[in-house]
């Protein structure tokens, strides 16, 4: 397997490419760029509202467990169980715990860190993060692929091993 | 202040002593050579001091007991704590004291019910000798000139003075001494005059009360003693009195004037006038406080006198003197005038006068012959011995108990006239530098001695534990003015005593020591008729526009307690300051000065003058200048040299001028602010008697407080306390008490400035109204216990919270120092130690108490209802299988008020506690923040009579 | 260079590559701007003249300040209350802005959070030197101790603990995600090998896929709408360290949102001082231009407002509340021994910022410093009228005092300030500091 990957000098070109990429019968493609480009579909925020909510539930049991059960104190002549106080902690714990998911389940979803990839040898893909739009085709015929770029307008096209 | 305890450490390094503590024990010779740690110091510190008794000539008497260490060895079962009884000295007359031991060491001062002048009170000096005690400044050595000598030394130097005496049969042989009223001392004395019957005896107080004495004697003839029963009268009137404050007997005398100060608990409250130029503890909890100089008490009291003998109405007397000399009348056999010892002595007979005309003789007050030994005219008797030594007539001096060469000006000077002087002396003194010798003398807690209290009942002085530093007692140095053989001190006591008793002897002196007093030896009321000129007695008035009024400092006396932290630093009644004595002036003079707190003024009588900063004291008569005597002293030990200004050279009877000087001084107050004159009611409620009359409930203002939760201890256990206002003086002694219990650091002067003091009670003192008149209010403030307390709730650590008797608990060792629960204190009850002060203190750790935790850097301390007494008594009722009592427990500031403010118990056993509660008078301060604090106070209602304005 | 002007556009036209180059090559640079190891050097010394004092402060203990028996919360509290307002400024713009999809944020939103980073750190040191016992700080954290004890968690200190931790953790957290595509930039672009290797091991292999981007998108979105709450809950909370006790002065409902105009106030004013400072410096002009200025200007006109209104407030419920040792305290506030410190905060927060009405001061560079000074020390101000002022008159008249710092105090105090400035300048040196992916998108707009 190979990968061959094409620059183009922004988004419009590159988008244009990789429709007629596609049509083209390329399936294993990946695009690069300096900004972020497409919504689309993604569990994260769902991993993050799970993390918040368990964070939060964990804080508020947690500190009820401790002033109810393990270590029950007169505190200032307080009622054992005084919920309104254990909201900030718990409010404060479920946020943490929310942004520490969302950070680190984006790490996990994508697979980070991963310092180093085969498409990473193109030299193309160096200005990937500045200023160029780069395609990368895995394929088994990268003559096809390389002749396909060239034809769609890529400024540099390079070839590296999968 | 950090330096004070140096001279332990240096003793710990005496290679003298080292070479002793060798001799006797090798092995702590060895532990010496290898100590290293701060820990190992203090033990053998506590060693130390231990064996430094041991070396004097004298090494006490057998059975006595060795200073334990601080740290006993594994398994040593601790003993409890113990009581002994003792007497405080003040002034020379005693105050029956109980010592408490713990761990066989004297650790704190408590009162003793059995005795007349304490009746389980004590006051704050009482208070604070422990400290003196404990006191290495103490260690001064036997001295000649500033060499040391040996104790033989002092044997051969008193030879050659017997020889010298018996030459001229004692003519130039002179005793000064203070007020002594010890039996022993005086038959010793007397023994003395037999050998040598030329032989002189002085004393010599700088408060002398020779005005008393002398008042007596234009009134009666001889210097009878007034003893008023305070509990008996329905009106008082006191003029410049020091009857709750000081005089002899003073203790007794407040609490009997508490017991009709409630109106709640007595029939008939009593009422008081109080007349005077500056406020006293009378003033403080008179009814009427009626502000009057020097001039205008010399007019008043004849006015008075007019209008109570005479029925004369005087022309001039101000509106309100018609009004009391007629209560005084309606009142006859049931009233009291005091008068005290600052006024003229034709004043004070005028006061007998009329206390003989209303007829309280038997009821009220009766007289009694003096405590003294020999009562004498002390500035006459200064006098004579200033004009003796001058005139080169005395060869030898012996100084006891007595610091002259600061208190009496012009005996520095003198002394250098006398061929041989020696001091003895507790700690260093002024004159212990001037004479020839000096002899460390016992501190009375490690000596046998007797005194007498105010009535004549005789106490005898037990020592409280092994001298602590080398000394002898004065009995002993008596003994070798007569002879060659030193007597041993409870040898001389018992001498005095063993030919009364015969042959019951040893269980006197066994019931003696146990109740600390002897029985039967109070002397009985004297009938003395009055004479028929004491009513005619005229006062000079002064014809100066300025009075310039010396006066004892409350705490530090004439300066022989200079030396003790824990009065330095304890706040002045009225004017809260500490470690001063500023010049006390009335508002109206310094307006007119153009001064203020701080500000530097000179003070000019003849040629004698002294720059010193004011204090504005309201309520002082605008003619008065106060100057306080005790201060400024610079031989008196690391803690009290060079504090303050001395003012003794200002005595004198000379026209005074005051005029502002350049500069300022920095004077520390407890009162961090200036004074507030208003809304002090809101704190100390307080109503008249009328009010209180129609509507019992005239103090209750709490609107009913709802609650979302209301939870209470469910212990088996309900601390509470109640305070009554009523009763309360403001003399401090709780404070000191609770120092002492409580292992409270002071901190120092500047420290105090930074409002950085750590007294776990103080007493608050409002003032309302008219700065030049106001009224004044007094507040006991300590940890209020709430059950719902805001200092808990904001811990983050639960360094502080409630346990299920009802107390608020500090967890020390918990203790970050987040200083929240400060914050949240709506009482501003609680102290931070923003350094390590008990660290700093330096004090042996064998003085402090050790039931209770020391506290260290960073953390959060406050009271705590004496939480180790409840424990001891809460282990007790545990053995013994039974709920702690009501009124087991009494804490240390309850147990030495001299007049009751205090009640605190067991609120699940009822208890005087309870029912104080339930008085018509009882609130809690803040209530409205619902806190719903365990302590109570109730308020406070003046007896006014409404013919009086104001 | 043209004068800025309210008009301008939120960004020059300048290409990506143009853009990119200008910011990325900050940090590779011997110098990023001339004489920086001049602008080091004295803020570098002030750090250690903090680190020197808080040696001391722990050798000698807290009694080197100048806090007392009334007033036993001092500059620490005052100083930590402060510096987490102007941190909480920086959040607000990063986050909050983005959620509005404002389109100038993206220009300064580096700039707002680095500061949020440093001011964090200079406000958590404080929390920890006021404790007397500081050693035992961790005393506040839950963790299984040998008594079984837990923290007490009905105290605001507590809740300002997990507050605290929570909003440094996530601000560093969500600064670090933000920084990612830089990060692959700055790696992609570094020509020596030490760098490289740095870049690469911070950027953790982000290099633009499709897939990151798309979940990067997202993900930074739910962020930055959960950031926005946080750094609200975060100053809430911290009113309610005052709030939540029952001492006059402190004890007030609105407490929290008056914390929350106060962070904004202080910091936005601290923002704008940086964007100033550092477009000049960086010339970053055509990317942080008079627009920005304007609009900075604007919010902190608005800011000011709110507070000005909270400090209404403050009168109006201590009076219709009516409770005497409340209005004692606020009439001390007014009248009273601190007053000028209190009238200062009003001058400097309300009254000054009230010429930024007038369209052209907003962009005179010169005035709008002076008014931001004037914001960061008026805030420091009404910190001190919150601390210091409340704590000397308590309920009981016995137990009222003054307070003043000491010179320790001082020392921290800018000694703290040394450490915001020294370590914005190192971290200049690393980061590049403007967003530049962000910039991509504004500059893709504008064209």
């Amino acid at each position: 397997m190979r990968i061959v990957v094409g620059a183009f000098p922004d988004e419009t070109a590159m988008q244009a490419a990789l429709g007629r990429l596609r049509e083209a019968g390329f399936n294993a493609i990946e695009t690069y760029g300096p900004k972020p480009a497409g919504e689309g579909h993604s569990p994260l925020p769902l991993v993050i509202l799970a993390g918040g909510l368990f964070g939060a539930a964990l804080g508020f049991w947690w500190q009820t467990h401790e002033t109810v059960q393990a270590y029950p104190l007169d505190i200032g002549g307080r009622p054992l169980f005084s919920w309104p106080a254990y909201v900030p902690i718990a409010l404060e714990i479920g946020i943490l715990l929310a942004i520490a998911s969302g950070v680190f389940g984006f790490f996990v979803v994508n697979r980070m860190p991963r310092l180093w990839e085969p498409v990473d040898d193109a030299p193309a893909m160096r200005r990937a993060t500045s200023d160029r739009w780069c395609i990368a085709i895995t394929t088994e015929t990268p003559e096809q692929a390389r002749h396909a770029l060239w034809r769609f307008a890529a400024l540099e096209v390079d070839e590296v091993a999968a | 202040m950090s330096r004070q305890w140096r001279a332990l450490d240096a003793l710990a390094r005496d290679p003298a002593f080292v070479t002793r503590a060798e001799a006797e024990f090798p092995m702590l010779a060895r532990a010496m050579a290898a100590q290293t740690d701060r820990r190992g110091m203090m033990r053998l510190m506590a060693a130390g001091l231990a064996l430094a008794g041991l070396t004097g000539c004298d090494a006490g008497e057998q059975g006595g007991i060795l200073m334990p260490p601080v740290h006993p060895a594994p398994g040593t079962v601790g003993a409890g704590s113990d009581l002994f009884a003792t007497a405080h000295l003040a002034q020379g007359y005693a105050e029956g004291v109980r010592l408490r031991h713990a761990a066989g060491r004297p650790i704190k001062v408590e009162g003793n019910p059995l005795h007349p002048a304490s009746l389980g009170g004590t006051d704050a000096i009482a208070q604070a000798e422990i400290l003196g005690f404990y006191d290495p400044d103490r260690d001064i050595g036997l001295r000649r000139g500033r060499v040391a000598q040996a104790w033989q030394d002092l044997l051969t130097a008193m030879a050659a003075r017997r020889t010298r005496a018996a030459e001229d049969r004692g003519a130039g042989l002179r005793l000064l001494t203070g007020r002594v009223t010890s039996p022993t001392l005086a038959r010793q004395i007397a023994d003395l005059r037999t050998t040598y019957p030329e032989m002189r005896w002085h004393q010599w107080e700088p408060v002398t009360r020779d005005s008393v004495r002398a008042g007596a004697l234009l009134a009666y003839g001889q210097p009878v003693q007034v003893r008023p029963h305070l509990a008996e009268a329905d009106v008082i009137v006191a003029f410049d009195s020091d009857l709750l404050s000081s005089a002899p007997g003073h203790l007794r005398f407040a609490r009997e004037f508490a017991a009709r100060r409630n109106p709640t608990r007595t029939d008939r409250m009593s009422r008081v006038y109080a007349v005077e130029p500056a406020p006293t503890q009378v003033g403080l909890a008179a009814d009427h406080r009626l502000i009057a100089g020097a001039r205008d008490l010399a007019r008043l009291v004849p006015m008075l006198a007019a209008s109570v003998l005479r029925d004369e109405a005087p022309a001039d007397a101000p509106p309100w003197l018609g009004a009391m000399a007629a209560d005084l009348k309606a009142a006859r056999g049931r009233a009291f005038v005091h008068a005290g010892p600052d006024l003229p002595p034709e004043s004070l007979a005028l006061v007998h006068a009329m206390n003989e005309a209303l007829g309280g003789r038997g009821t009220c007050w009766t007289l009694g012959a003096p405590a003294e030994a020999d009562s004498a005219a002390l500035g006459e008797s200064m006098r004579a011995l200033l004009d003796d030594m001058q005139a080169g007539r005395v060869h030898t001096l012996l100084v006891l108990d007595a610091n002259p060469a600061f208190t009496a000006p012009g005996f520095a000077d003198a002394l250098r006239r006398v061929e041989f002087s020696m001091t003895m002396a507790v700690g260093p003194t002024e004159t212990a530098g001037a004479t020839h010798w000096l002899v460390p003398q016992r501190h009375a807690f490690e000596d046998w001695s007797d005194a007498r209290a105010f009535d004549g009942t005789a106490t005898i002085l037990q020592p409280q534990a092994r001298p602590l530093f080398d000394a002898i007692s004065p009995h002993t140095l008596l003994s070798l003015l007569a002879g060659p053989a030193p007597a041993g001190s409870q040898d001389a006591v018992r001498a005095t005593w063993a030919p009364q008793w015969g042959d019951a002897a040893a269980a006197r002196w066994h019931d003696a020591l146990a109740t600390g007093l002897v029985a039967g030896t109070a002397s009985p009321p004297i009938d003395v008729r009055l004479r028929d000129d004491a009513a005619r007695a005229a006062p000079a008035v002064p014809d100066q526009p300025l009075t310039l009024s010396l006066r004892p400092d409350p705490y530090v006396w004439d300066g022989r307690w200079a030396n003790n932290a824990w009065l330095q630093e304890l706040p002045r009644p009225t004017t809260k300051l500490v470690w001063d004595n500023p010049l006390l002036i009335s508002p109206a003079r310094a307006r007119d000065l153009g001064v203020r707190n701080g500000d530097r003024v000179e003070v000019r009588r003849g040629d004698a003058h002294r720059v010193l900063p004011v204090w504005v004291v309201p309520g002082q008569a605008p003619e008065m200048v106060i100057a306080t005597l005790g201060y400024g002293r610079q031989d008196v030990g690391a803690v009290g040299s060079g504090v303050g200004w001395n003012v003794y050279p200002l005595a004198g009877d000379g026209p005074v001028s005051l005029r502002k000087a350049d500069g300022q001084d920095e004077l520390a107050s407890t009162e961090h602010h200036d004074p507030i004159f208003s809304d002090a009611g809101e704190y100390v409620r307080h109503a008249g008697l009328d009010a209180f009359e129609a509507d019992p409930k005239v103090l209750a203002r709490e609107p009913a407080l709802e609650h979302l939760y209301r939870m209470h201890p469910p212990g088996p256990a309900a601390w509470g306390m109640s305070v009554d206002l009523n009763a309360c003086i403001g003399c401090n002694a709780c404070v000191v008490a609770c120092m002492a219990e409580n292992n409270i650091p002071v901190v120092g002067k500047q420290q105090v400035m930074h409002q950085r003091e750590m007294h776990w009670l103080r007493i608050d003192r409002y003032y309302e109204g008219d700065p030049e008149d106001p009224e004044i209010l007094l507040q006991p403030m300590l940890c209020q216990h709430c059950e719902q307390a805001p200092c808990e709730i904001v811990c983050p650590v639960e360094a502080t919270m409630h346990d299920s008797e009802g107390l608020n608990v500090m967890v020390y060792n918990r203790c970050i120092g987040t200083r929240f629960c400060s914050n949240n204190c709506p009482y501003k009850v609680r102290r931070f130690n923003y350094y390590g002060y008990t660290k700093e203190e330096h004090r042996p750790a064998l003085a402090r108490n050790p039931d209770v935790t020391v506290r260290a850097r960073g953390v959060m301390e406050k009271c705590t209802f004496c939480l180790q007494r409840i424990a001891a008594a809460r282990i007790v009722a545990d053995i013994e299988n039974r709920p702690v009592g009501a009124e087991e427990v009494v804490t240390a500031c309850q147990a030495a008020c001299p007049t009751q403010v205090f009640s605190f118990g067991n609120m699940a056993q009822g208890g005087t506690v309870v029912e104080r509660k339930q008085s018509p008078l009882s609130y809690a301060m803040l209530a409205e923040q619902n806190t719903h604090p365990r302590l109570t106070y109730e308020g406070v209602i003046r007896n006014r009579n409404k013919d009086v304005g104001a | 260079m043209t004068r800025p002007s309210p008009g301008d556009p939120v960004a020059l036209s300048t290409s990506n590559e143009a853009m990119t180059a200008h910011v990325s090559a900050v940090p590779f640079r011997a110098q990023p701007f001339a004489h920086y190891w001049l602008a080091v050097a004295p803020f570098g010394a002030l750090t250690g003249v903090l680190l020197g004092s808080i040696l001391y402060l722990f050798y000698a203990g807290v009694g080197i300040w100048g806090i007392d028996w009334p007033v036993a919360w001092g500059f620490a509290l005052i100083n930590y209350v402060w510096w987490i307002a102007i941190a909480s400024g920086g959040t607000f713009i990063s986050a909050l802005f983005y959620l509005t999809r404002s389109e100038w944020r993206n220009a300064i939103n580096r700039i707002a959070e680095t500061m949020t980073l440093f001011g964090a750190a200079c406000a958590g040191i404080y929390p920890i030197l006021h404790l007397g016992r500081p050693w035992f700080f961790y005393w506040l954290f839950p963790y299984p101790n040998t008594m079984g004890l837990w923290p007490q968690f009905r105290s605001p200190l507590l809740w300002d603990f997990f507050a605290i931790l929570t909003y440094v953790t996530s601000s560093v957290l969500f600064w670090y995600f933000g920084l990612l595509p830089d990060l692959a930039t700055m790696r992609d672009r570094a020509t020596s090998r030490r760098w490289q290797v740095f870049y690469g091991a911070l950027a953790l292999g982000f290099r633009g896929s499709s897939t990151q981007w798309r979940h990067y998108h997202v993900t930074y979105g739910v962020l930055a709408a959960i950031m926005a709450p946080l750094v609200c809950s975060v100053h809430s909370i911290v009113g309610l360290d005052f709030a939540g006790a029952a001492t006059p002065g402190w004890h007030s409902t609105q407490f929290p949102p008056f914390f929350i105009f106060g962070a904004f106030l202080s910091g936005f004013a601290t923002v704008l001082l940086l964007v100033m400072a550092l477009r000049r410096l960086l010339n970053l002009q055509a990317w942080m231009t008079g627009r920005h200025l304007d609009v900075l200007c604007k919010l902190m006109l608005t800011s000011s407002l709110f507070v000005g209104y909270a400090y209404v407030m403050d009168g109006f419920t201590v009076f219709y509340g009516g409770e005497k040792a409340d209005i004692v305290n606020y009439t001390a506030r007014l009248f009273g021994y601190y007053a000028p410190v209190y009238w200062g905060a009003v001058l400097f927060n309300v009254m000054l910022p009230q010429l930024l009405w007038v369209r052209a001061l907003r962009v005179n560079q010169l005035l709008v410093t002076l008014l931001c000074c004037g914001v960061i020390v008026g805030m420091w101000f009404e910190r001190y009228t919150i601390v210091v002022i409340s704590l000397h008159r308590p309920h009981l008249p016995s137990a009222w005092g003054l307070y003043h710092g000491s010179l320790w105090d001082w020392l921290t105090l800018m000694g703290t300030a040394g450490l915001f400035v020294f370590g914005i300048l190192l971290a200049i040196r690393i980061i590049p500091a403007m967003s530049m992916f962000e910039m991509r998108e504004t500059l893709e707009q504008r064209r």
